[in-house]
């Protein structure tokens, strides 16, 4: 990765596209914990791309790419919730967008279970790696808090699957 | 079998058709910029490299209110910027009685940077030993129909030095408003509140007092499509009224002692005796494998104040610092910001949760706390 982000800040074009297709998954799962809607985290997935490009040159030590892009992303998911530029219901959606929504399907009940302060912290933590320390700074919360939200989003969604694992027993008496 | 839960968020996961297409429209726009630009590299290195151009800050004093200078006056007042009002709950007669006291946390400081069109300036600053709390406004920044400002980033030195722990907003309107429009007299007078609160903590997360004397730098990139960088620079001036106070409350079987608190108009320090007691949790690694993940448990959280008048305040919090200072001396520390102006020497007692702050964001009740009486 570090070849690919000397030669992407020299404006390599193709280094680049590599590097940022080697984060999609991260960065799916980051846009979607925000916002939970495909379309909307492809807008801001493909605005966070071009603001990568354009200010790539500016960061100014390789190790930190991806918190430093985990933080552009976070900042454009915020942006697009205060704008509220779109309000997208399942039965709007074209019957692709639909078939969408259900692939991942456990995956994306277990984000719309948890609160979404806890949902994005539990993502960067688990599912991206990062240390609480990493977490703190791209949301600008003391470490504590996000260590906190962390016991309150596992907790959340043990009790969400608790439930889930009752509400079968029942169905199945 | 039940599931585990952890498991669910680390599974593989299908990018979908319309994120890739999106990512690709990106990826195709890139590439042609990248050919332009590499043939503007070629033009470029036929000539000597231009000089790097230094950005040449166009500080210019904003006149506040009528401009002049601030003096103390005793029945008028400077009207506080709407969002620090509607933020930090302050009544009419706190503006009066924060304005005229000698040891004042208020200052309202003559900077402002103009950058094309649009110019931001100070409208007023509140500080104490560990927050600061500040009110700008944002002139020039036209805003086309149903559109919310934008501030694309905000950085923020202390005497030079990058510092962490704040949070900017627009200010768009009290509760009860339309979330997200901009209240009518913004609009009218074309001028935007962005409001600022930060608790500073340094590159290692080491919270930075005595604040009062230092120079505060904010960078503000980019509103919106207009690119640039708007500096304001200024020394941090003010002193608060803190009401100090060494104790020994034990708060129930928490095993959390609080021994010193340090309350302010605007924020309260905790101090508690607290032996760090390691938590474990087992969780999945990235690969699937189970892992030990070890924390320190929490003492009681500081949620409120009862006042001398019996008025009981909860919710009053807004972020801040938490932590050991001291792990071996069970030294554990909350600096925590307040969103509500409170005069420290009516303030009768303390409220402590006695338990994890509830999911939900239902009222708190004094009989949810531990409480610790000052007077």
């Amino acid at each position: 990765m570090e070849n690919l982000i000397k030669r992407a800040k020299n404006k390599d074009p193709d280094a680049f596209t590599q590097l940022m297709q080697s984060q999609m998954q991260n960065m799916y799962r980051t846009a979607r914990a925000i916002l939970l809607n495909d379309e909307d985290a492809a807008d801001a997935i493909q605005e966070t791309i071009l603001v990568c490009w354009e200010k790539l040159k500016d960061l100014k030590e390789d190790k930190y790419f991806r918190p430093w892009m985990t933080r552009i992303l976070i900042n454009k998911c915020y942006e697009m919730i205060r704008e509220n530029t779109r309000i997208t219901y399942m039965d709007e959606l074209p019957e692709t967008a639909v078939e969408e929504e259900v692939s991942n399907l456990e995956w994306k009940e277990a984000l719309a279970a948890l609160d979404e302060k806890y949902r994005l912290v539990l993502v960067l933590f688990y599912a991206e790696g990062f240390h609480t320390k990493e977490i703190a700074k791209m949301l600008k919360i003391p470490n504590s808090t996000v260590r906190t939200r962390l016991s309150r989003g596992r907790e959340q969604l043990a009790q969400y699957y608790r439930e889930d694992s009752m509400a079968g027993k029942e169905q199945i008496i | 079998m039940s599931k585990n839960s952890i498991n669910i968020l680390l599974q593989n996961i299908e990018i979908p058709d319309i994120v890739k297409e999106k990512a690709q429209n990106a990826f195709s726009q890139i590439s042609m910029e990248g050919k332009e630009e590499h043939m503007e590299v070629i033009k470029y290195n036929k000539k000597r490299h231009p000089l790097k151009k230094t950005r040449a800050a166009a500080i210019v004093l904003a006149a506040i209110v009528g401009g002049g200078s601030i003096t103390a006056v005793a029945a008028a007042y400077i009207h506080w910027s709407q969002g620090m009002q509607s933020k930090m709950n302050v009544s009419e007669e706190q503006m009066i009685a924060l304005q005229n006291k000698e040891d004042t946390p208020l200052s309202f400081p003559e900077v402002a940077d103009t950058q094309g069109e649009i110019t931001v300036s100070v409208a007023q600053c509140l500080l104490d030993d560990n927050d600061i709390r500040v009110a700008f406004y944002v002139e020039g920044y036209e805003l086309s129909n149903a559109e919310s400002p934008q501030l694309e980033n905000l950085n923020i030195l202390l005497d030079g030095e990058p510092v962490n722990n704040y949070e900017w907003s627009f200010y768009t309107g009290v509760d009860g408003e339309e979330e997200g429009t901009i209240p009518n007299d913004q609009a009218e007078e074309e001028r935007l509140e962005l409001d600022l609160i930060l608790s500073p903590v340094d590159e290692n997360g080491k919270s930075i007092t005595d604040l009062a004397g230092k120079v505060i730098t904010v960078q503000m990139v980019n509103f919106g499509d207009t690119t640039g960088t708007w500096t304001l620079e200024w020394i941090l001036e003010g002193t608060s009224t803190v009401v100090e106070k060494q104790l020994h409350e034990v708060l129930g079987n928490s095993g959390a002692t609080v021994t010193k608190v340090s309350l302010s108009p605007i924020s309260i320090k905790v101090c508690y005796d607290f032996a760090p007691a390691e938590i474990s949790d087992i969780v999945l690694d990235e690969n699937g494998n189970a892992v030990e993940v070890s924390d320190y448990a929490e003492p009681p959280q500081f949620v409120g104040v009862k006042m001398t008048d019996g008025t009981v305040y909860t919710a009053i919090t807004d972020g801040g610092t938490y932590g050991y200072e001291d792990v071996e001396a069970s030294l554990y520390v909350a600096e925590i910001s307040l969103s509500r102006v409170l005069d420290p020497e009516k303030v009768q007692s303390l409220l402590f949760l006695k338990d994890e702050l509830p999911a939900t964001e239902q009222e708190i009740t004094e009989d949810q706390c531990y409480i610790i009486e000052l007077k």
